[in-house]
């Protein structure tokens, strides 16, 4: 059967819900931000990418690009829900959806022409559907696979509806600057352009061998890439592989060089990580410590524990020595812990009754957060300042919709 | 700019192919929805959160339900 891959790409996602929303923001330039003090642009409408706004950007550098600018403080809950319905619309076309961001995701349509016409039909009814739902535009890329799917996504926006046919991909590609292709970084490109390598065509054109020796595993998908050849399957929703690893991060809203500060974000953290395993019934037996200082330089350092855990404080414990083993040249910026090393299931029970009655603490608190609303119980040290904040709120690219890789962001 | 409110207001919805606001007393006022321009849904622990961004022509509004204890909240307005 011919492969058919549609890609779907919601046009400034964010920007777009804030658009819906406001009847009064429609057609003006706005920017959503976070909603803390060291925030940057998380998406623009098209109407502020016109003035050179761009993802990323202060602020500051906004409004000095586009004066007009109105700023929007993000609701993170209402993207996420808007995503679960887009995917529901997807999922109607398809059983093989793979969500890919919030704004995007891949379908499988091989197949499907005789229920809902051929690729342009079906993309049509994709955009109506969506636009129905929720009031919102989307592009759509469809290809023989994933890679020129989102090449094709990305080609016309908003709105845009391209597809690429087996015939058309040598044409396509013979002059295609290699950094417009899915994967392919800024650092990769100037690495492909300090061997001469600039278009598609110039990559395919090099042997596997020696783009193997230069980029090691890597090498090969370059060479099939530069071709446009991709064999990756789309992964739907529900079969994506066993998270490799749970972890939180978070900005924080001043930089801190209080150790009592920094160890009672660290509990926070250790929480939301502990929090979040316990519920997939994850454990880790690799605790990291990330941290990030004002200058950004940023380092991580590991501890390897004797036996998994999901435990707070035992992930608590294990980030504090990391940190108690390290000298911090100045306040810090960020801090994120992360567990690794992942194994499934409760593994040993307790020899000791204070261990028994440590995780039944747990799973009460567990209980009673899952009922009210996480950190409803929650440890007396972060009691005095509940209204700050537990997260950055910026939602991972890594998430999804459901699985441990759903995060409730604020 | 969104104020936020987070008060309890009485609403009146109505419910056909799904529960829109169409009116709502905040502050011995009542305020009319002319148009609901978005609607989503939240977890709050274990209950279902409908959300509203309703207008009155004049201001905009989020009101939000909470089916597990029937109450209605004025998050903010605009």
């Amino acid at each position: 059967m011919r492969r058919v891959i549609m890609h779907m790409d919601m046009n400034a996602f964010f920007a777009s819900v804030e658009q819906r929303c406001d009847p009064a923001l429609r057609g003006r330039p706005i920017a959503v931000i976070g909603s803390g003090k060291r925030t940057i642009v998380t998406t623009s409408s098209y109407e502020a990418r016109a003035f050179g706004v761009k993802t990323g950007m202060n602020t500051y550098e906004a409004k000095k690009a586009c004066p007009e600018i109105i700023f929007v403080v993000g609701d993170n809950k209402k993207y996420m829900d808007t995503s679960v319905r887009i995917l529901e619309v997807l999922k109607g076309f398809s059983p093989m959806v793979e969500a890919y961001s919030i704004d995007e995701a891949f379908l499988d349509i091989s197949g499907t022409e005789a229920l809902f016409g051929g690729p342009s039909d079906i993309a049509g009814s994709v955009k109506k559907k969506i636009m129905d739902e929720t009031g919102l535009l989307c592009s759509i890329g469809i290809a023989p696979n994933k890679l020129l799917a989102k090449l094709a996504s990305d080609m016309r926006k908003p709105d845009g509806l391209v597809v690429i046919g087996e015939a058309d991909v040598e044409g396509l590609l013979r002059d295609l600057p290699v950094g417009e292709l899915w994967g392919i970084g800024p650092r990769l490109t100037e690495h492909l352009a300090s061997i001469g390598v600039m278009t598609c065509s110039e990559l395919a054109a090099l042997s596997a061998s020696l783009l193997r020796d230069r980029f090691g595993v890597i090498g090969e998908r370059l060479k099939l890439m530069g071709q446009g050849i991709d064999y990756s399957p789309v992964v739907p929703m529900g079969n994506e592989p066993e998270a490799k690893s749970v972890g939180h991060s978070m900005t924080l809203p001043a930089d801190i060089s209080d150790r009592h500060e920094i160890k009672k974000e660290l509990l926070r953290l250790s929480e939301m990580v502990g929090r979040r395993a316990r519920r997939y019934d994850l454990k880790g037996r690799k605790v990291s410590l990330t941290i990030r200082y004002p200058d950004f330089y940023t380092f991580s350092r590991q501890k390897t524990l004797p036996v998994s855990v999901n435990d707070t404080r035992a992930i608590y414990a294990a980030a504090l020595s990391i940190l108690d083993a390290e000298r911090l040249r100045t306040a810090v910026r960020l801090l994120g812990i992360s567990i690794s090393d992942m194994s499934c299931g409760s593994g040993q029970m307790h020899l000791f009754d204070g261990d028994r009655k440590r995780d039944e603490v747990l799973k009460a608190m567990d209980a009673v957060n899952s009922h009210f609303g996480e950190f409803t119980v929650t440890w007396g040290t972060l009691l005095d300042d509940s209204e700050a904040d537990t997260g950055a709120g910026v939602i991972s690219p890594s998430w999804r919709p459901t699985g441990v890789r759903h995060v409730n962001v604020r | 700019m969104t104020i936020d409110i987070k008060e309890i207001v009485t609403v009146v919805a109505v419910f056909d192919k799904g529960m829109r606001p169409a009116k709502f007393k905040w502050n011995g006022r009542v305020y009319s929805v002319k148009e609901v321009t978005y609607e989503w849904k939240s977890m709050q622990g274990s209950a279902q959160v409908h959300h509203f961004s309703v207008t009155d022509g004049a201001s905009l509004y989020e009101l939000s339900y909470n089916p597990s204890t029937f109450v209605w909240i004025l998050e903010g307005v605009e």
